[in-house]
């Protein structure tokens, strides 16, 4: 998990939240230490296949030695073995092997957590994310508590902890700040006049720890009568405390105490009455409130009527607690949170009391800070936020994450002296991102919540690390990535991942759609590359490629396929007079076919290297005896130039490179007897060449003495 | 995950994932590359071809950014540096799948490092050989990759290592298209940075303080949001070192180079640092048989977050 911010030194109102990108470093006196770490503490995994045997380490390290590199994309990495200097001797299996891992070690998500990151991020983040910050708190504690359901199915108590105590520090901040539509309002302890928090805050203390017990409630009121129970009363105290009124009336209706003194029914019954009579709201209560106190002095009165003396006692105090006596609350609790809402719904359930509730309590039961949902719930009470959320953190970092988000833009972590206030959520959040990023099937999420940064440099960087790595395989991928790009104003990550695209789309043999894309990406020195490696393809393969049809088509009719660049229209027409030469070739129309092939032989940016596999098909043309080739006397001359620029090439990178094409035309060549895989490539090359010139020349000087 | 047998009939001396962690190549002794697929569905690693690509033991293999094409690079202790480019025209596992595009022959020992550069700065690629020539090739035209060109060459050593003495060689690129060019190299116990100035030559720019023994490997994390950069080593006297990198302000200046971190968890040498896609998570193997995962805190400092043992531990978690 990640870290927690440093703790603080004089409270949360000292805390300066440091920018994790732009403020002063920490630590920097400690930076010399040798950091010496004690394994023992430390989350720890054995590779899969672990090859060392148990307590070989040093025997293991006489000669070999470790390697290991992370996946530059997914948690994950590979490790192998090598040897160590002059160790290297055979190698066993293994040394031979490769042993795959994950790197996520004591924070690996499962399934279902990570289905609850995509949901909370929905909730919190996501474009259905309510607009309302209450709604929207209110919406991420239901996804909480519904995952909280979920996983309590398959772990134990133990393993639920931690998103436990993060529930409970999450809702305890929902009572506090954002109950109500007070988010961002109401500021830190709530107004004057508004009475809303009282019933989140019971919500939280109830979920946080469940009192009373069901089994208390059960064998109590099993007695026979209830009231003559032992915890009878004490029972009742804590469902009152708690804000179960009508439970606390049934039980109290049932409790047989009438049967055990009848003196005690009226006022018994008015009790219930009161309990009934409890001013909920919403709105502001203040004046049923009074109303409702001034009522229970009317049934305290009356309680020296009652002749049990335990009975009595229990109404005394059950009255004294609802009349907000802090005497008597104080004695009914045993934590201060029980004491905090006791007093926030039966002194004066106004939500700016809330404070001196709490210092109240706290004064009576201290916070016991080993515990990390009390801690961080009396962090929160008290006022000190960002100790709250880093209590949580420890928690849950993607609980915190979105809690702290939701918190600045409440703008409730103003007022901290932080120099910039969103450095703390924006932490949180790239975080958050990063871990998605780590996972498959949750990049889209971190990639969405590093769009939610205020500092939209971490943002850019990251996203200019990640957009080029994923794979696109639909149009419907490639556009959002560009979109992503223009968003933020990624323009040289938009040109890789398009170039890398075309590059992508001419490995998997998509030439046309490749070149297109090259051609919109302003890669015209690509384009042209690519054009002639198609043309030098075909060539040695002696055919025009195979297996694009798109290729094919557009060659063919180039009206056929819409939206081709004219770029690429220009650079393909090499290509696509070789391929239409190839067609003719093969279906007999050899005098129509020498036309393409000559006109290839006029192309002004012909590279010289294509010029020896060109000559090469030439050779069935350029018989003198033949007749049916009637070329012109500007074609002589084009050949014979080229004949002579191929010669004069003789010892350049461009003839080695030539030479080399035609041995892999011939080696290409399926038919074993290919009489060409007789010669060497070079007597090959240099007897066709003196050929084609003999038999052009002849050609030649026969057309002149035909002409005469 | 499941470990796999690579083929290789001698050692294995590098591991290199593509651009997307989608694929491997590895090397090794027995002159050989192999190229490994990841197959989505079983999460396997299948092998896709493997041919015999120098003379001697092949020390590394790195790929080209997908933005060049399929390419791969090894170097050898036949003083050779191979470019290599896959053709999909061939069938997969029929050794002629990657045709051999151009060989760089300029140095003169045996080549222990290799990596291209970020795509960003041109398809350029550096080496070092134990002769401690440092080199810089380009290829500039980057469509046509048979032709390479060296653009920068150094000496990082004033005198050959002795014979009878470890010698270690290693070399990383500064990954951050929004800062300038850099690329340092390590040659025993130094290390160098050196940038591309304006005028499209490599000066050098900074130096890392010097370790305590060879550095056998190093690492350039890639930048997030930070305003400076962060450079791993791993060396023999067992410490793990991670250094913080800051611009110099003016043109001509040096580089700000600082110490941050160092650790002796590995009790012993370190072999390898390697960084995460967007460094934050720095990973170390050691003498100890354990890879150790190291992660920036919110105050910056790293720490230990995980440790992925080989060692065999009954009672241990498997993944």
């Amino acid at each position: 998990m990640f870290s927690a911010p440093p703790a603080t030194i004089n409270g949360a109102d000292n805390y300066i939240s440091p920018d994790p990108l732009t403020a002063r470093e920490f630590g920097e006196a400690e930076m010399e230490t040798i950091l010496d770490g004690d394994d023992t503490e430390l989350p720890e995994i054995t590779l899969p296949g672990a090859p060392i045997p148990e307590g070989q380490v040093e025997e293991w390290q006489k000669s070999r030695n470790m390697g290991f590199v992370m996946d530059p994309v997914i948690a994950r990495g590979i490790a192998w073995f090598d040897a160590k200097p002059g160790q290297d001797g055979h190698a066993t299996k293994e040394d031979r092997t490769l042993y795959p891992t994950t790197t996520r070690v004591g924070d690996e998500w499962s399934d279902n957590y990570k289905g609850f990151v995509a949901e909370a991020f929905a909730t919190t983040l996501g474009p259905q994310a309510a607009e309302d910050l209450t709604q929207r708190f209110a919406d991420f504690i239901e996804s909480i508590k519904h995952y909280r359901e979920e996983i309590r199915k398959d772990v134990d108590i133990v393993e639920a902890e931690p998103l436990d105590d993060a529930y409970s520090i999450a809702l305890c901040i929902y009572a506090v700040y954002f109950h109500n539509g007070a988010a961002g309002q109401s500021g830190f302890f709530g107004s004057q006049s508004t009475y809303e928090v009282r019933q989140p805050l019971v919500e939280w203390v109830n979920v946080s720890e469940q009192q009373p017990s069901v089994e208390l409630g059960k064998e109590v009121m099993s007695q026979t009568p209830p009231v003559q129970h032992k915890d009878f009363w004490k029972y009742i105290y804590q469902l009152v405390c708690r804000g179960m009124l009508k439970q606390a009336s049934h039980c109290l209706h049932n409790s047989g105490a009438g049967e055990v003194d009848p003196s005690c029914q009226e006022t018994l019954e008015q009790t219930i009455d009161i309990l009934s009579r409890y001013p909920q709201g919403p709105g502001n209560v203040s004046f049923y409130f009074r109303q409702w106190h001034n009522s229970i002095s009317t049934v305290q009165s009356k309680l020296l009527k009652i002749n049990d003396a335990k009975i009595q006692k229990g109404l005394t105090t059950l009255l004294q607690v609802l009349a907000g006596d802090e005497d008597a609350i104080m004695g009914t609790n045993h934590t201060w949170y029980d004491a905090l809402v006791t007093q926030q719904q039966y002194v004066d359930p106004c939500d700016s009391r809330m404070k001196g509730y709490y210092d109240a309590a706290v004064a009576n039961y201290p916070v016991d800070t080993f515990t990390v949902w009390e801690a961080g719930a009396s962090h929160a009470i008290k006022g000190s936020l960002l100790l709250a959320i880093e209590t949580l953190e420890n928690c849950d970092s993607v609980i915190a994450a979105l809690v702290s988000n939701m918190c600045y833009d409440a703008g409730l972590l103003n007022g901290y002296g932080a120099a910039n206030p969103a450095a703390l959520p924006d932490y949180h959040l790239t975080n958050l991102a990063l871990q998605c990023i780590g996972y498959d099937n949750l990049i889209n999420v971190g990639i969405e919540v590093l769009q939610k940064l205020r500092d939209v440099a971490p943002a850019r960087q990251i996203l200019s690390l990640l957009l080029p790595r994923l794979p696109y395989d639909s149009a419907r991928e490639i556009d959002w990535a560009i979109k992503k790009c223009k968003q933020n104003g990624l323009v040289e990550v938009e040109a890789e991942i398009l170039q890398t695209l075309a590059q992508k789309a001419i490995h998997n043999n998509n030439n046309l759609m490749g070149l297109c894309m090259f051609a919109k990406n302003g890669n015209i020195a690509a384009l042209r590359y690519h054009c002639w490696k198609l043309f030098k393809n075909a060539l040695v393969a002696e055919s025009p490629v195979e297996g694009d049809k798109s290729l094919a088509d557009y060659v063919k009719d180039p009206a056929s396929v819409s939206d081709v660049p004219a770029e690429v229209a220009e650079c393909i027409a090499p290509y696509a007079v070789l391929t239409e030469y190839f067609n003719l070739r093969r279906s007999g129309q050899l005098v129509k076919s020498s036309e393409y092939l000559l006109a290839l032989f006029e192309f002004p940016l012909l590279p010289t290297e294509y010029l020896g596999l060109l000559i090469h098909q030439l050779i069935n043309y350029v018989s003198p005896i033949s007749q049916q080739f009637n070329f012109s006397t500007s074609q002589f001359m084009t050949l014979l130039s080229a004949f002579d620029k191929w010669d004069k090439s003789q010892g350049t990178p461009a003839f080695e490179q030539g030479e080399e094409l035609i041995k892999d035309m011939v080696d290409h060549s399926s038919d074993q007897n290919d009489w060409r895989k007789t010669f060497k490539i070079h007597e090959l090359v240099m007897s066709e060449l003196r050929l084609a010139r003999t038999s052009v020349a002849t050609m030649s000087s026969l057309k002149g003495l035909g002409g005469r | 995950m499941k470990p796999f047998n690579t083929g290789h009939e001698e050692l294995v001396h590098d591991v290199a994932y593509d651009f997307y962690g989608r694929r491997i190549a590895t090397c090794s002794s027995d002159t050989t590359v192999k190229v490994f697929d990841r197959n989505d569905s079983t999460g396997e690693w299948d092998i896709s071809d493997s041919w015999k690509a120098h003379d001697a033991s092949i020390i590394k293999v790195c790929w080209a950014n997908p933005e060049f094409g399929k390419v791969l690079a090894t170097c050898s202790h036949d003083s050779t540096i191979k470019i290599w480019e896959e053709n999909i025209r061939e069938k997969q596992n029929s050794g002629k799948r990657w045709k051999r595009v151009a060989t760089i022959t300029d140095h003169k020992g045996p080549i222990y490092d290799l990596a291209f550069s970020p795509s960003h700065c041109g398809l350029k690629l550096a080496s070092i050989s134990t002769d401690g020539q440092f080199k810089i090739h380009e290829a500039l035209d980057p469509n046509a990759i048979s032709s390479w060109t060296n653009i920068f060459e150094t000496n990082t050593l004033s005198s050959a290592p002795s014979r009878q003495l470890q010698s270690s060689f290693c070399l990383s690129w500064g990954k951050s298209r929004f800062s300038k060019e850099y690329v340092v190299a390590c040659a025993l116990e130094q290390s160098y940075i050196y940038q591309r100035q304006e005028n499209g030559k490599y000066t050098q720019t900074g130096q890392l303080p010097a370790h305590g023994s060879i550095i056998r490997d190093i690492s350039w994390a890639p930048s997030i949001g930070r305003g400076y950069q962060l450079i791993a080593t791993a060396c023999k006297d067992g410490l793990v070192r991670i250094f913080k990198i800051e611009e110099p302000l003016t043109e001509s200046g040096q580089l700000q180079v600082s110490l941050i971190n160092q650790f002796d968890d590995h009790k012993g040498d370190v072999w390898r640092v390697s960084w995460n896609l967007t460094g934050t998570i720095l990973s170390s193997a050691g003498d100890d048989g354990r890879v150790r995962l190291w992660k920036s805190t919110y105050n910056k400092e790293f720490q230990c977050v995980g440790i992925v043992s080989a060692e065999q531990k009954h009672d241990a978690i498997e993944d």
